[in-house]
Order: structure tokens, then C-alpha cells, then sequence
């Protein structure tokens, strides 16, 4: 950081109540140059806090696009949300025609065809 | 009528309540947006998401009456996200050399209308955010705009104490030399 001799530096403006050295931290604001910088940087402070009270305005419609784009998200999971109880139906359709005792009677069948042929 | 009132009408599902509550605080995430990343067309994209999730995780919000700040902060954490995403937010060294005015790296990441575009909306101090660097940008917007204190800052930027405070003042020692320079071409006394 440079130094001014004993006074707040001028990168060092906005760094009040960070000053490294002691010497340099008693000094702070006692003297006109100090007090003239400090002064600055309230200044400086006071416009940036001013600025937040000023909204700025976008240039198109934001919430309607928000709005849109979340229903087009809940349109997305409705279409997921269908797709997967088609899924589900056609396994349970699978299910009624192929039931698992069917299933393993046919095994059985096929074995006990094997074995004859054997 | 009151934002609690709004979000009370919007958790029962009511759409209109959605729409007025968030089109009361849209420019509060479209201002934080642009004044952070700088780009107008990134900035809104930045604050209809913040909308959007605004919207989605309104049931953590438990007092309405911050919904504003709250969805401030949702825009501040996208833009630190996208500037991160491009590689402009990065830890930055206390021995690397100060630049008084911002190089070209930001202005040559957008095109020249666009540049023209943002700084013709923004007036005052917001015209001068253009100036600086992002890292010192978000640093001075966090601490001396939206008060948040420098733990925050540096936590929210990324970095260490001593780089938040270091950006903080290299920012404002930039905004006071071009307020000077405004101030001299405007024939008004520093």
C-alpha cells in the first residue's frame, strides 16, 4: 500500500479501521489532510448507500417469463409424470398376462420336456 | 397489501398473488443482478431464476416480510455463480499490481451495442460499476451498497479477509478517481 508519510494513503482510502501500523492508526483523522480523506470516503459511502434505494428497471417482462418458464416446468413434469404411469401400466398389463406362477410353471414344463427327451 | 399477506396466497396456490408478489420485487433482483455481473441481458436472465427459485422455495422463507432481502440475496448468489462460471471471480493475489481504471478482459466479453446499450440505462454511481473490475465490483457493491459486512464479503466472494478489504478499497479508490474525473469534465469543483 503506499504511504503518504503519516496519512491515510490514497489506495488506502476506504481501508479506515484497517490501517496496519499503530503510528499510523493513532493518526487517522486527527489531522486536515486525514480528516479531508476520511471525509471523502464517508461521502463516497453515502452515495454507494443511496444507490441501493435506486431500482433499476429491466428491459422486458421478468416475472411473466418467470411465470412462464415455471409453467412450462410443471407441464414437463406432468408430461414425465404420464409417461411414467404408461410405463407402469404396461408392466402391470405384463404382469396380469405373464403372472411369475405362470412364468415358472412354463420352466417347469420345458424341464420336464427336456428330461423325457433325454 | 402486504408481502405475508401475498406469500399466504401464494402458498394456497393462488397465481395472481404470485404474479404481484414477484412483480413488486423483480427490479430489487434485476438491480443486484446488473450492478454485480454488469451485462443488462445476463442481469435479467440472472433475476428471472432468482424469480423462478424465489418462487419454487418459498416454503423456507419463514418471515414474509423479508422476501425482498431474501430474494436479493438468491440474485447475488446466481450473479457470483455466473461470474464464477466465466472465470472473472477468482482469488486474487495482495502482491498482484493494482490497475487504477479496469482493462479490457469485461468490455471485450460483450459487443460494443450491448456495451452501449447497458451504459446508456444506468445513471450515477451504477454508471461507474461499469468501470471496475468484477472482483472490486462485487466487493464495493456488497459491502457499501447492500451493507453486507466484510465477512460476508469475503465468504461470499470466496476469498480471505484481507483480499475483501483489499478489493474493497482498490474499488473505492477507483470510484473516487473517476468521480473526480466525472466531476472535472463537468466543470464542477472535486
Amino acid at each position: 500500500m503506499k504511504r503518504l508519510g503519516r496519512h491515510l494513503s490514497v489506495e488506502g482510502l476506504g481501508t479506515a479501521g484497517f490501517a496496519h501500523d499503530s503510528a499510523m492508526r493513532r493518526h487517522l483523522g486527527l489531522c486536515s489532510t486525514c480528516r479531508e480523506r476520511l471525509a471523502q470516503i464517508q461521502r463516497l459511502r453515502d452515495s454507494l448507500a443511496c444507490t441501493a434505494a435506486i431500482d433499476l428497471t429491466p428491459s422486458r417482462d421478468l416475472t411473466g417469463s418467470a411465470l412462464a418458464q415455471l409453467q412450462r416446468r410443471t407441464c414437463e413434469v406432468a408430461r414425465i409424470n404420464g409417461l411414467l404411469a404408461v410405463i407402469a401400466a404396461i408392466l402391470t398389463s405384463f404382469a396380469i398376462l405373464f403372472p411369475r406362477e405362470n412364468a415358472s410353471a412354463g420352466a417347469s414344463t420345458v424341464a420336464k420336456e427336456w428330461a423325457d427327451d433325454e | 397489501m402486504e408481502d405475508e399477506a401475498l406469500i399466504a396466497r401464494v402458498r394456497r396456490g393462488d397465481l395472481a398473488a404470485a404474479s404481484e408478489l414477484l412483480r413488486r420485487h423483480e427490479k430489487t433482483a434485476y438491480s443486484a443482478a446488473l450492478r454485480l455481473v454488469g451485462g443488462r441481458t445476463e442481469a435479467e436472465d440472472i433475476a428471472q431464476e432468482a424469480l423462478v427459485r424465489a418462487y419454487t422455495h418459498l416454503g423456507e422463507l419463514d418471515d414474509g416480510s423479508t422476501f425482498g432481502p431474501w430474494l436479493r440475496r438468491i440474485a447475488i448468489n446466481l450473479s457470483l455463480n455466473a461470474l464464477r462460471r466465466r472465470g472473472r471471480l477468482q482469488f486474487e493475489s495482495l502482491d498482484a499490481v493494482p490497475h487504477p481504471f479496469y482493462d479490457f478482459e469485461d468490455r471485450l466479453a460483450r459487443t460494443p451495442e450491448e456495451h452501449a446499450l447497458s451504459a446508456s440505462d444506468l445513471t450515477g454511481m451504477d454508471a461507474l460499476f461499469e468501470h471496475l473490475p468484477p472482483e472490486q465490483r462485487v466487493a464495493v457493491v456488497l459491502s457499501d451498497v447492500y451493507d453486507y459486512d466484510i465477512v460476508d464479503v469475503a465468504a461470499l466472494s470466496r476469498c480471505k479477509l484481507s483480499a475483501a478489504k483489499m478489493r474493497i478499497a482498490r474499488g473505492r479508490a477507483t470510484l473516487r478517481k473517476l468521480l473526480e474525473e466525472q466531476n472535472r469534465a463537468n466543470g464542477d469543483p472535486a
